[in-house]
């Protein structure tokens, strides 16, 4: 993929917002919509069911998770709608004038606000970048899921 | 000495007492605490706060604090000693008011530094670089002398505590 393209889900941060459960255009949002969309009125069947399968009892909560992802509506971060609380990131990024946070001389700074492990990632993927490229290191990335606990990985396989 | 850094009030996720409204209206700001008690519904004597290690803490700080019961019962001062730092009690609790922007800079410093520095390096972080009063977080103006912005802190997450404040009711 090309730079410029990589930049539209691509976060200065080095967090892919196509990954993230909020993002609009993610795939999160395209599949949960689709799995609703095949569902149908599946509130009737999962209400029968759950006379021999006492697991359909739990559909109702289960539909609700699913209105919430299939509603995800999140521009992403490069539009301005980051939802990491206090993200130093989005608004420093612009001020620097750069595309992502290795590109600037002050990196690593502290002006993140990312909580310890955060912190740790956002390393990790930013020094990834800086040494494979941003293109490559998002083609290496973007088949991982983007949620993993991450916290006893390697540096290296923090990215995503 | 113990006037210079009163370990009482060095809380345990990291936040600094003194740069508290609840405390500041406890200690020299009557009106302050119940414009405070208004808000939040609650009586004012509920509020009164001598900080988290004192013997008499605000209700939030009493009932909803996880942080405070669970490092005694670790027996540790502060959460970054804890091998379960940064867990997400604490996440969670930090990602919800902008005054809390700085805790894992708090406990980084805390640690490195021991707590008594970190102490000194709030007061000037909290305090108004004209008339050397401590704000809290949110106050935009000095609570005092009326400079703007009150107090370091303050300078560094305008933004956050202005849009913070904004949605309050």
């Amino acid at each position: 993929m090309r730079y410029e393209d990589v930049l539209k889900t691509l976060a200065p941060c080095g967090l892919n917002c196509g990954k993230c459960q909020a993002y609009s255009e993610g795939d999160i949002r395209k599949h949960a919509s689709e799995l609703k969309r095949l569902l149908g009125s599946f509130d009737l069947y999962a209400e029968r069911f759950s006379g021999f399968l006492p697991v359909f009892k739990n559909y109702p909560g289960f539909k609700e998770l699913l209105n919430q992802f299939s509603g995800a509506n999140c521009k992403g971060c490069r539009q301005g709608d980051c939802k990491y609380p206090n993200c130093g990131v989005a608004t420093c990024y612009k001020q620097k004038g750069v595309d992502f946070c290795f590109q600037c001389g002050e990196f690593p700074c502290d002006r993140t606000n990312f909580d310890p492990d955060l912190s740790k990632r956002w390393l990790a993927m930013n020094r990834r970048m800086k040494e494979a490229g941003v293109e490559a290191y998002f083609e290496e990335t973007k088949d991982q899921p983007r949620y993993r606990d991450v916290t006893d990985l390697p540096a290296r396989d923090r990215c995503h | 000495m113990s006037e210079e850094f009163d370990k009482k009030l060095a809380a345990v996720c990291g936040l600094f007492c003194p740069a508290c409204s609840i405390f500041i209206g406890t200690k020299e700001d009557r009106a302050r605490l119940n414009v405070i008690a208004q808000r939040v519904q609650r009586p004012v004597e509920e509020l009164r706060c001598n900080g988290c290690r004192s013997e008499q803490l605000c209700y939030y700080c009493e009932s909803n604090c996880k942080m405070a019961k669970c490092a005694v019962a670790k027996g540790l001062d502060f959460c970054g000693a804890c091998p379960e730092y940064p867990c997400k009690d604490l996440k969670a609790f930090q990602a919800e008011m902008p005054h809390r922007i700085e805790l894992w800079k708090s406990q980084e410093r805390i640690r490195e530094t021991g707590y008594e520095k970190w102490y000194t390096e709030m007061i000037e972080h909290y305090s108004c670089p004209t008339c050397r009063t401590l704000n809290s977080a949110y106050d935009i103006a000095c609570r005092k002398c009326g400079a703007t912005p009150s107090c370091p802190y303050v300078r560094l997450h305008q933004d956050e505590i202005i849009q913070h404040l904004s949605k309050r009711k």
